[in-house]
Order: structure tokens, then sequence, then C-alpha cells
């Protein structure tokens, strides 16, 4: 695709967007304010959520949220009837429990956070699709950093139980030990991308915190360039480095076709094995004690820079 | 750089301070002091790799004033430690928002590395004795003069804005500056690749990141602008040191360290609601990265270069990504998105060409660039008798621009179904099949090599099957299982399959007001095999197998509610690994080898257990008592590492097999014990 066919789509886009947000109009306000009851009433059964609902941002008048619309009755829905019925779980009542359609509670929460920037790409969430909604993970009466439910990555573990064995084991990112969040990588509300990762593409996410490996080298490895996640995992791995295999059999993956790259290097190549030779191609890192410049190299001495040697 | 000691000023005084003005305002906060008594055995380096657990003191600071249009917050923990972290934010609600934060991460490595050479820590190793000759470099590496730790710590700072002042417009932006300092193993082997030094590499890095974004956001429509601008500066672009195995021993040997680079990326992203209950979102970005790299400084002094074509090396990559998605719900029991990406990463670095002798032969640099095309669909549909299908394909076609790597062709299909019959179990499966064709051309090209992971044709299935079950409201199972395979199908050696089969579970169970249970165990196990072309040596495969396995249970006690509460926890995680080598010609079982004694069968394995109790206590509302114990053992075994030691030789036999280790990776095992009692007081 050349420039001037991405400028000409932006184009598009933009003339399309003004347009249709020009032409739209505005969701007139429901003008029926008939069976609220006003927070007070509510607080008399539910005096606990409206301490947490008091002490939360959504209770600011400044934030132009529930506070200012119609506090409880805001997300709950009118409450008139629900205490004519002498009140109950989800008794003409809106109650965000698991019953209650995904989608609906969602489009609580939307109804104001919809023009939130962060929630911009929502509609392209994963967790969207698959039903896991905001009141799963939020809670508009929890204090917690930004109402979560639990903090990260206990959270995230709750669905993702793979991703908890990972960072576990002895090779792993500082998830568990608290200095990495999940979205500190991931957008949980939304990414193009499968994974909803915080970039184009992985290598640049991984640049943001390593950007030492970003080069640009002269002398470049192509698996790294095109994919950290080629040789690594991101979350945890039983190798060190979270490599997905220990080198050399890691690299001979790939190189493996002569010479010494072709060689097996087996227990008798091991510090306390038998052999005499090419011990340390076996040893400790394996292929990397010598080419140890694998993410690039400028070197011009010699073949060290072509071989990712220094 | 901000000091321990001026942070702990900034904290008294800030609580001080914010505790005078808002006397009669929403003000809360915590103060809390924790002693800590760890008795560590073994390796305190791996014990405590991301932390900074010792015997001594730990504070926690916590602030929080609202009123109902501004906000202030402030939380520090660990104060005075390397893991110290300090946030500070305030704003006025609907208005705007700032922070500023330090946060310290330590990564250790090892305590106690030695090393023959002088200067550790800075990029110039050298040694006393004669600068050419035979090695001179002592044996016994107790006279070695440098004893150093091996540790990275990272310092961060952060500030940023967000403005909202003026809905819907808005305004983020930030700057963060990380600097890392500290030593970190490395290695420089002595050509064709045998003998080899381990080198301590001094880290000096600073990297800054500023961002900003300006956009509007009232429905329908979403728009920003944005722009990211980072640096990374490396303090030391060469490493020299004197290497005894060079030639001429002792000569002054050179490595050519991360370049300092810069890097910016300008974008737009927005999005469009659209009738029928859809919405289009795009994102388009440009961004470049840049290097220069003086080449005449990464060769020996004594060496000569032939008819070198720019003696500065210009690095240059651009990318452009463009991301297109439609996403629609336009009846109740359907949800789709069509989408399209295209990522191009253009590499337009400069092309460098040289002779190592006079006359021989050309060597250059071969430049990387590749673009992709994305695109597919994603549907959901809600069936009948509450079941939920999905449907999703996904067409990647790559186009790499250098001659020795082929394009390749990825077909992804992926179902998913769904059941919601029942509130007290919803099952759920999923598979995908990926068919990746490949131009592959093994074994031609400007490097030999086959290559195997993203261009390698390849069928891989996938299978998860899941179940979340809550047969009464206060318990809950979640099991998942996952295979997958890959399948290599057109390359005639190197990496021919791997198979992972996992299962997960997790489960709670709340007793009533008395107490909550928790547990969760983990198990895979990946397999993989590889194969060498059928010469007389290196006719022979590998099956690798990893497998892994994990669990834990906890249990929160409250003995006297709101009083006394005892937290227990238990976590377990072993790995076993195997290499599983066999020979297919005779000729090659020699030295004793036969098909039995050269399999691995300690291949990182590890295993890392631990035990906390914990007992909270509140005598009154606002404090909290604390005391406990927690226990962590870790034990790790590899035939890699086996009898590594901080060692000037290593299997002397062979010249070729002489190695100057500094004890980099030395025992990792530890065992420690640690008790702690806390105050924490609430305002």
């Amino acid at each position: 695709m050349t420039k001037k066919n991405l400028i000409l789509l932006l184009l598009l886009f933009i003339i399309a967007a003004v347009g249709i947000a020009f032409s739209a109009s505005e969701a007139p306000d429901d003008p029926t304010k008939k069976g609220y009851i006003g927070a007070e009433t509510c607080k008399g059964c539910h005096e606990t959520q409206f301490e947490t609902y008091s002490k939360s941002i959504h209770s600011k008048k400044a934030v132009k949220g529930p506070e200012y619309k119609e506090a409880c009755e805001t997300c709950h829905g009118a409450g008139a009837k629900h205490v004519e019925k002498g009140g109950g779980r989800g008794v003409d009542i809106f109650d965000f429990g698991k019953k209650v359609d995904p989608k609906s509670r969602a489009a609580k929460c939307l109804s104001c956070h919809d023009e939130t920037p962060h929630l911009a790409n929502w509609n392209l969430s994963r967790h969207s699709a698959a039903d896991v909604v905001c009141n799963d993970c939020h809670s508009v009466h929890s204090q917690g950093i930004k109402n979560l439910k639990m903090k990260e990555p206990e959270l995230c573990y709750t669905c993702h139980l793979s991703i908890r064995s990972q960072a576990n084991r002895q090779s792993h990112h500082p998830i568990k030990e608290g200095k990495i969040t999940c979205s500190a990588c991931h957008d949980p509300h939304g990414e193009f991308g499968s994974k909803m990762i915080k970039a184009d593409s992985i290598n640049e996410l991984c640049y943001k915190c390593h950007a030492e490996k970003r080069g640009p080298y002269m002398w470049e490895h192509p698996p790294v360039e095109e994919n950290c996640l080629n040789c690594h995992v991101p979350h945890g791995s039983n190798h060190n480095k979270l490599l997905v295999r220990k080198p050399p059999q890691l690299c001979q993956s790939c190189h493996a076709l002569s010479g010494h790259p072709a060689t097996p290097y087996t227990s008798f190549e091991t510090i306390q094995g038998a052999a005499t030779a090419s011990k340390n191609r076996m040893m400790i890192r394996g292929c990397v004690n010598c080419h140890s410049n694998v993410h690039g190299s400028n070197s011009i001495q010699g073949t060290r820079g072509q071989r990712d040697i220094r | 750089m901000i000091n321990r000691v001026s942070i702990l000023t900034f904290s008294l005084i800030l609580l001080s301070s914010v505790s005078a003005y808002c006397a009669e305002s929403s003000f809360e906060g915590d103060l809390g002091l924790t002693g800590v008594v760890a008795d560590i055995n073994g390796n305190r380096a791996k014990f405590n790799e991301y932390g900074d657990l010792k015997t001594g003191v730990y504070g926690n600071v916590r602030l929080r004033y609202d009123s109902d249009l501004w906000f202030l917050r402030f939380k520090a923990s660990d104060l005075g430690y390397d893991t110290q972290n300090y946030r500070l934010e305030g704003g006025a609600y609907g208005y705007f928002k700032a922070y500023f934060s330090y946060d310290e991460l330590p990564h250790n490595f090892t305590d106690s590395a030695k090393s023959f050479y002088r200067g550790v820590g800075t990029n110039n190793l050298t040694y006393s004795g004669s600068p050419t000759g035979p090695i001179t470099i002592p044996v016994n590496p107790n006279t070695w003069p440098s004893t150093f730790d091996y540790e990275i710590k990272r310092k961060t700072f952060e500030t940023g804005l967000k403005v909202d002042a003026l809905k819907p417009f808005y305004l983020t932006t930030s700057f963060s500056q990380e600097k890392r300092d500290g030593i970190k193993p490395n290695w420089a082997g002595v050509s064709p690749g045998s003998a080899f030094i381990e080198i301590p590499e001094p880290v000096d890095y600073t990297t800054n990141i500023f961002n900003i974004e300006a956009g509007y956001a009232q429905r329908p429509l979403f728009a920003a602008v944005y722009f990211i601008y980072s640096t990374f500066e490396n303090a030391n672009d060469m490493l020299f040191f004197r290497n005894p195995l060079g030639t001429p021993a002792g000569v002054t040997d050179i490595y050519s360290l991360p370049p300092d680079n810069t890097y910016y990326k300008v974008g737009f992203k927005g999005s469009v609601q659209l009738p029928l209950n859809s919405k289009l979102s795009a994102n388009l970005s440009e961004s470049r990265a840049k290097s220069d790299t003086n080449l005449l400084d990464t060769k020996l002094a004594t060496a000569t270069v032939f008819n070198l074509s720019d003696s500065i090396f210009n690095g240059r990559v651009d990318t452009t990504n463009l991301n297109i998605a439609l996403t629609s719900n336009p009846l109740q029991f359907v949800t789709g998105k069509i989408f399209y990406k295209y990522y191009n990463r253009h590499n337009k670095s400069d092309e460098i060409s040289y002779q190592n002798t006079s006359g021989g032969a050309i060597v250059s640099n071969d430049l990387f660039s590749y673009h992709k095309n994305t695109y597919g669909a994603d549907f959901l549909f809600k069936l009948p008798a509450n079941l939920t299908l999905g449907a999703a394909y996904t067409r990647i076609d790559t186009s790499r621009d250098r001659a020795d790597i082929p394009e390749t062709r990825d077909n992804i299909t992926r179902l998913t179904l769904k059941w919601n019959g029942v509130d007290f179990i919803v099952p759920k499966i999923t598979y995908e099949y990926l068919r990746r064709n490949s131009d592959q051309a093994p074994g031609s090209g400007l490097e030999v090599v086959n290559y195997t992971f993203d261009v390698a044709a390849k069928h891989q299935n996938m299978f998860k099957a899941g179940v979340e079950i809550y047969p009464l409201a206060n318990l809950n199972f979640d099991i998942e299982y996952k295979y997958k395979k890959d399948k290599y199908t057109n390359s005639p050696e190197g990496l021919q399959s791997t198979q992972s089969d996992g299962i997960d579970f997790s489960a709670g169970y709340t007793v009533g007001t008395f107490a909550q249970l928790s547990a969760y165990m983990d198990y895979e196990r990946i397999k993989s095999y590889q194969f060498q072309l059928p010469t007389a040596a290196n006719n022979w495969g590998l099956r690798l197998k990893d497998t892994s396995i994990g669990y834990g249970i906890g249990a929160e006690v409250y003995l006297v509610p709101k009083k006394l509460t005892l937290i227990l926890q238990h976590d377990y995680i072993k790995s076993n690994g195997l290499a599983d080598f066999s020979y297919f010609n005779a000729s090659a079982l020699t030295g004793g080898r036969t098909n039995d004694n050269i399999d691995i069968n300690n291949w990182d394995d590890y295993s890392k257990m631990s035990y906390t109790a914990k007992l909270r206590y509140w005598p009154i509302k606002a404090l909290t008592l604390t005391a406990g114990y927690a226990y962590e053992r870790y034990r790790y075994n590899d035939a890699q590492y086996d009898g590594y030691d901080i060692a000037a030789i290593a299997n002397a036999p062979a010249a070729s097999n002489r190695a100057y280790l500094t004890g980099a990776y030395a025992n990792p095992n530890y065992q420690a014990h640690v008790g702690f009692i806390g105050v924490s007081y609430h305002y």
C-alpha cells in the first residue's frame, strides 16, 4: 500500500466521520422522570452501598455523572416500584447481577462512558465479544484503583488461568512482584489486535521498556526484527530470559544445515560431560556464549557483526 | 535524580501540610511500619530477583483528600528500599488530573561474582601482566581482584497531565525517564566459536519517553491525534576488554554495545457511530527509529578494513500502520466485525560494504524490510437453546524484502461455542486452525539456515475447552483444557513439530462469614521434535519434553469478625525437562556414546515452594496489627549449569574449551525464612 493510498483512506474516513457526526441527531433526554424516589430513600435500606457510592468519584457533581443526574437511580433505574414491592434483589430494579444480560449491564455504564476517550475502542474489545463487561471488573462501590474489584494481576487471573501459571515460572517479568501490571501492555477496553496490546506491533510494545533492542542495527537478525515472540514468551518461562526453548536447541530450530550449528550437543558436551570438545557451545548459555549480540550488532571486525558475535 | 532522603522529607512535609490544610475536609490515610527479619540461606540474588527483602523496617504512607471538586492522593511504599514507589496525583474532578511518580525496580542476578578484570562496572576492562604472549591470568579465582554483584537498578520518574475541562475536547500528556544502572553478564567468544570469557558488561542506560494526545470525544464521533518521542542513551557505546584468548593474547578487544537511538511516532485514531448499532474505527500511524554509529570504533586498533563504503552507519527504520475495523450489532442475535490491518517495516538504513582483506570478498549488510496485510471477519451468533456460536476468519499475507526469506500466507479459522442454558454451569469450546503457506526454499539464499518460525509452512491446530461451574452461590470452579500442535510441513530439518497440553483449574469457596478458601492448579506439558540432515556426523534427532505443574491453596479465616483474621497461603511449582537424543547413524556414536547415555534428564528442572501465615488484628477500627511468617525454598538443576562456578578454566584438556567464568549463574538455590510484624494506623 502506497503512502498516497493511506492518506486517501484517512481522508475518506475523516469525511465520513464528520458527515455522520453532523447528520446524526443526539438522543433526546428521557422526558419522563416518573418513579424516581431519590438517593435518600435508597439509603434507608442500602446504607453500605450508599456510603461506598458517596466516597467514589461517581458521587462528584463535577464529573457530571450519577450525582449530576439521578444518583443511585442513574444506574439502577427508577426505584418507586421496587420500594412499593418491598425491595428484593432484582425486583423492579436493575441489579447488575450475573443473570442480567451483559450487554444491558455494559449499556448502563456506556450511557455515560461511551464518550470516555479510553473506551473509544470498546467495540473492538475481545472482552466485549466474550460478554465480559464493565461490572465484571469494576464496581461503582469500590474505592480501589480505577474502581477495580481486585488488584491486577489477580483480577485478570480470575479468567486467564494459564497466564498465572506462566507468570509463576522461574523466568518471568515482575508481574507477581507488582512492578508490571497486565494493563501496562494490554488494553482491556479494546485495541485492534487480538491480544489487545497497546502498540501496533509486538516489537513496538517491547521496545517501550527495552529501548536498547530498538537499534537500528547494521547487522540485523530478521526473526528478532519481525517478532520478539519468535524466541521469547511474554509472561514467564521455565527457561532463562523467558525463552521458548533453551539454546542451543532454540537456535538449532533454524540454524541446522551444516557446520557447528548442526552438531548435536548432548549430555557429553555439558560441563561435567565426558566430551573434550564443543563444550563451550553447549554449557551455560549455549550458542549465546559467543553469538551474544543476537539482537543486532554494529561491528565491522571480521565476521563478528555479521554473525552476531560482538 | 530524586534520592531517598528527599523523598522521605517530601512525604513528611506533604503529610503534615495536607493534614493541616484539610483539617476540616474529607481527608483520610494510612501510615504503616513493618519490621522484617529475613534469614536467607543460599542465593540471595535469586530470592530477591526483583525485590529488596531484607532485615529492616519498611514504611508505607497513603493519603487521600477529597472535596466535591478537588482531590489529592499520595501513596508511598517500601520507603527507602530498592523497590520504593511513590505516586502523587491530584486535580479537579471533571477538569484536570496531574501526577508524579517515582519507582525503583532492581533486577538482581548474582551476588559476589568475581573477575580477573579490573575496572568492572566501566567500559574498560583491563588486567595486569604482559600485553602479549601466553595467558597470564591466575588460575585460582580467589586471587582475582574484582568482586561485584550482577544487578541492574531501574529508577523511573514519570509525570503527566490530563485535561478534560473543555469537554468534548481532551488533552493528555506525559513524560517519563528511566535510568538503568548496573552490571550484567555478557560473553565474548573466540573465533571460531569455542573458548569464551564471561564479561561484566556495564549498563548505564537512559530512556526518555514523551507522549501527547489531543482529541475530541462526543457521540457519535471520536477523533484524536497523538505524538510519541523517545530517546535512548547508552553511556557506553563500546566495551573495551583485554582479551587473554585473543590474537595476540592480551590485545584490547572491542564489544559493540547498543547504540543511542531516537524514535518518534505520530498518529491519528478515531471512530464514528453508524446506523444499525455499528461503529467504524481507524488508526493510522507512522514511526521512525534512528541511530548512528562510527564503525571504525567497532574494529580492533590493529585491524584493517578495506574499501569501507562509509565509516558512519546511519540506521533508520520507518514503520507505517493502518487499522480499520467495522463493528456492528444490527440485530439482537448477531454481532460482527470486519477488519483490515496494514503494517510496513521499511529499513532505510545505510547499506555498508567492506573487505576484510585486500581484494577479498565483499561483505555487506542485508537490510530487512517486510509488510503485512491482515484482514478478516469475526461474527457471534446467539442461537436457540442459549447457545452462542462464534466464527472468525483471518488472512495474513507477509512479504519480506530479503531474497533469502520467503513470503507467507496465513489462513486462520476459529470456531467457538458457548452455552448459557443454566446459571450454574457455563461450558465453552474453541477450535482454531492455522494453515501457513510459504515460498520457502530450504538451504538456499544468503544465509544457510532453515527457517521455521514465522516463515515456515505449517499447520496449527488449537483446541480449548473450559467450564465455569457455580454449584452454590458461594462456590465456584473454573476448569480449562488447552491443546495446541504445530506441524511444520515443509522443513526438511530443524524444528518439525511442537505440541502443548495444559489444564488449569481454580476454585473459590466462601464459608459464610467465617472464611474464604481458594485453590488453583496448573499443568502443562510441551513437546517438540527436531532433527538434522542425514550426514554421518549430524544424523540425529531430539525429542524435548518440558513438564510444569503448579498449585496453590489459600484461606482467609475470620477468627473474630472484624477483629482477628488469619491468612494462610501455600504455593508450589515444579518443572521437569528432558532432552531425548537419538543418533541415527551408529558410526557417529563415538567416545563412549550410546543412544541411552546421551540424553539430558535435568533440563531446566526446578521447584519452588512457599508458605505464608499472617495474622491481622484490629484492636480499634483505626489500628491494624499484623504479624506473620513466610518460608520459600527454590531448587534448580540443569545440565548446562551443573559444575558451573567461578573458575579460570572449565575442563582444561583442550584449549578450545577454555573459559573464564565469573559465577554469574552459580548455584541459584536458596531457602528463606522471613518473619514480619507491622502496625498501620488509619485516620
